[in-house]
């Protein structure tokens, strides 16, 4: 009788668990990309499960920026089809972005408006208003909460362009929470932040995948950092060259096919390491 | 010398208040890395001026120069934006360029076609003079200022946003698109206000050095946007008090004082920290 029981609760565990691994966060489907009569993405297909750790990676100019905003529904594509959770991006980008939160590359945002960043975590709820948009107090509590979250509370009354880039690019990740998305998009997090705050954000990006339950997606020239959280890694340029576990396709000939033969892949204590010599501005 | 409880002075007086009333959109226009556009608007609202002044001539007796200047500046600014647009974000300063390049030749072409008298009263849209603003003048720029400012209170937040993160924005649901269209509508509105109040010529006494002077000196957006109105207030005010008294052209006096506090808060950052004196 006992047995019995343990053997269906276990069957139910099982059953739930297949429910969860059938959910797909993200299916790109045939997915290109034009622009200025240019094809910049060429034919792009994936499927993401849910929660995943997945990273795109790629040369400057490999289209990364664009197929995050393809996601998003910002750039319309030439052909394919985009799924979040199922919802038609393309047919219907509203309801499909309340499940996304964006952090945009961090050389985009303008320094000069002197934002607090309790004000700059705000925005990733009052933007989602209809008019007229106010952030009320409920608003507040739920932005210091998500800046407790990224470790910045202390800094909620300093002005956001006073912040080291790494600091940064955490209360810009606060931004992309507040809203509670199931997923999170990531443009290059790790561009001009210094290696410790690299590993920090690196750290709670798997924590949010693995104790909140949010996918992250993220596209970065160099991710040396989060190799060993990634469940997928992509390798884009123009069009998807590989996909697979991290270590199955971070390799030598891969990397070669995609930056070119500048890269240089390091082995050291079972983790690669590709030096690519390939840097923003 | 006119004595401070005439008219004529207190309508100066109100004028150059409803002129300050715009330097907070002037400093908006910094945020969005646009400053010059808020000078070029004005420019663009003496275009339109002439063209109003010119079907008077013409007898075209219902001609109202000051709306055609409002909605030529208007028109001026959206275009603006919609050159920047299409033609990417470091093409927006040629586009201001080709716009304001546009402006003065109308207004250059249709001056020299006007008689003495129609000239002058085009020319107080070049150089105003504060002191000549006649209530029915002032009751105009009142309501562009209203209608300003409401503008201003509503979209407050997306107006910053806009400034801050354009791209961020559209990812959140918001149509950012919409929102910087009416922030360079706004400045097109201000653009009228301060060429009908001050002259187009001294517009950057009140858009442009104000927002540079608070700029030094904020840390946050809203009291860098108040700090903007009250420098253009105060300054002008004591420019005018220092123009009856000595008796000089008061729109010169009031724009000399903004403009070299702006140079002196420039070049103070140019010195090393222990040469400042303040
Ligand atoms: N609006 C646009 N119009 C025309 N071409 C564009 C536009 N935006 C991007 N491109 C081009 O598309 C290509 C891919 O750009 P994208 O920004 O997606 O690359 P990326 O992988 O994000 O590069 P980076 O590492 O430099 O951020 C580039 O060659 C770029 O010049
Ligand atoms: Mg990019």
């Amino acid at each position: 009788m006992g047995n019995q029981f343990l053997t269906k609760v276990k069957l139910m565990r099982y059953e739930q668990k297949m429910i969860t691994t059938i959910q797909k966060s993200l299916e790109i489907e045939n997915l290109s990309v034009e622009l200025d009569h240019k094809l910049i993405l060429d034919n792009i297909s994936l499927s993401l499960p849910h929660p995943v750790f997945a990273a795109i990676m790629g040369p400057n100019g490999a289209g990364k920026t664009t197929l995050l905003k393809t996601i998003l529904g910002i750039i319309k594509p030439t052909s394919g089809k985009v799924h979040l959770f199922g919802k038609d991006v393309l047919g219907n980008p509203t309801e499909a972005r309340k499940l996304v939160g964006y952090v945009p590359q961090r050389d985009r945002i303008v320094r000069y408006v002197p934002l607090k960043v309790t004000d700059v975590v705000l925005m990733g709820l009052v933007s989602r208003k209809e008019i007229p948009r106010i952030a009320i107090n409920k608003d507040m509590n739920l932005s210091l909460e998500a800046l407790k979250y990224v470790g910045m509370s202390e800094y909620a009354s300093e002005l956001f362009s006073n912040l080291s880039g790494g600091q940064q690019q955490r209360v810009l990740i606060a931004r992309a929470l507040v809203s509670k998305p199931k997923i999170l998009l990531l443009d290059e997090p790790f561009n001009a932040v210094d290696a410790s705050a690299q590993t920090f954000i690196a750290e709670l990006l798997n924590r949010l995948k693995n104790e909140n339950k949010i996918s992250v997606l993220l596209v970065s020239h160099d991710i040396n950092m989060v190799v060993e959280y990634i469940d997928i890694l992509m390798f884009l340029n123009k069009k998807m060259i590989a996909m697979g576990k991290a270590h199955e396709i971070f390799r030598d000939d891969i990397l070669k096919m995609v930056y070119g033969e500048g890269v240089r892949v390091i082995t050291e204590k079972g983790r690669c390491y590709a030096l690519t010599g390939d840097t923003h501005g | 010398m006119v004595s401070l409880l005439d008219p004529l002075f207190l309508k100066a007086l109100f004028g150059l208040f409803l002129a300050s009333l715009m330097a907070p959109i002037g400093a908006l226009a910094t945020l969005r890395g646009i400053s010059y556009l808020s000078a070029e608007v004005s420019h663009a609202a003496l275009g339109g001026a002439s063209l109003g002044f010119f079907l008077i001539y013409l007898g075209f007796s219902y001609s109202n120069p000051f709306l055609i200047a409002l909605f030529f500046s208007i028109g001026v600014s959206l275009l603006t934006a919609y050159l920047g647009r299409i033609s990417g974000p470091e093409a927006t300063g040629s586009a201001i360029g080709s716009t304001l390049a546009l402006s003065m030749a109308i207004y250059a072409l249709v001056r020299g076609l006007l008689p003495g008298e129609i000239k002058a009263m085009l020319d107080t849209y070049l150089i105003g003079d504060v002191l000549l603003l006649t209530s029915s003048d002032l009751v105009q720029i009142s309501i562009v200022v209203i209608i300003s400012l409401v503008m201003l209170a509503l979209f407050y937040n997306e107006f910053i946003y806009v400034c801050f993160d354009y791209e961020g924005l559209e990812t959140m649901g918001l149509n950012a698109k919409l929102y910087d269209y009416l922030l360079f509508a706004l400045l097109g509105l201000s653009g009228v206000i301060e060429a009908k109040s001050i002259g187009a010529f001294l517009v950057f006494a009140f858009m442009i050095a104000p927002a540079g002077i608070a700029k030094e000196i904020t840390k946050s957006v809203s009291s860098f946007l108040f700090l903007s109105f009250l420098i253009a207030l105060l300054s002008s005010i004591f420019g005018l008090f220092v123009s009856i008294l000595f008796n000089l052209p008061t729109s010169g006096v009031v724009a000399i004082l903004p403009s070299s506090i702006y140079l002196i808060v420039v070049l103070k950052k140019m010195l090393p920290l222990e040469k400042r004196l303040f």
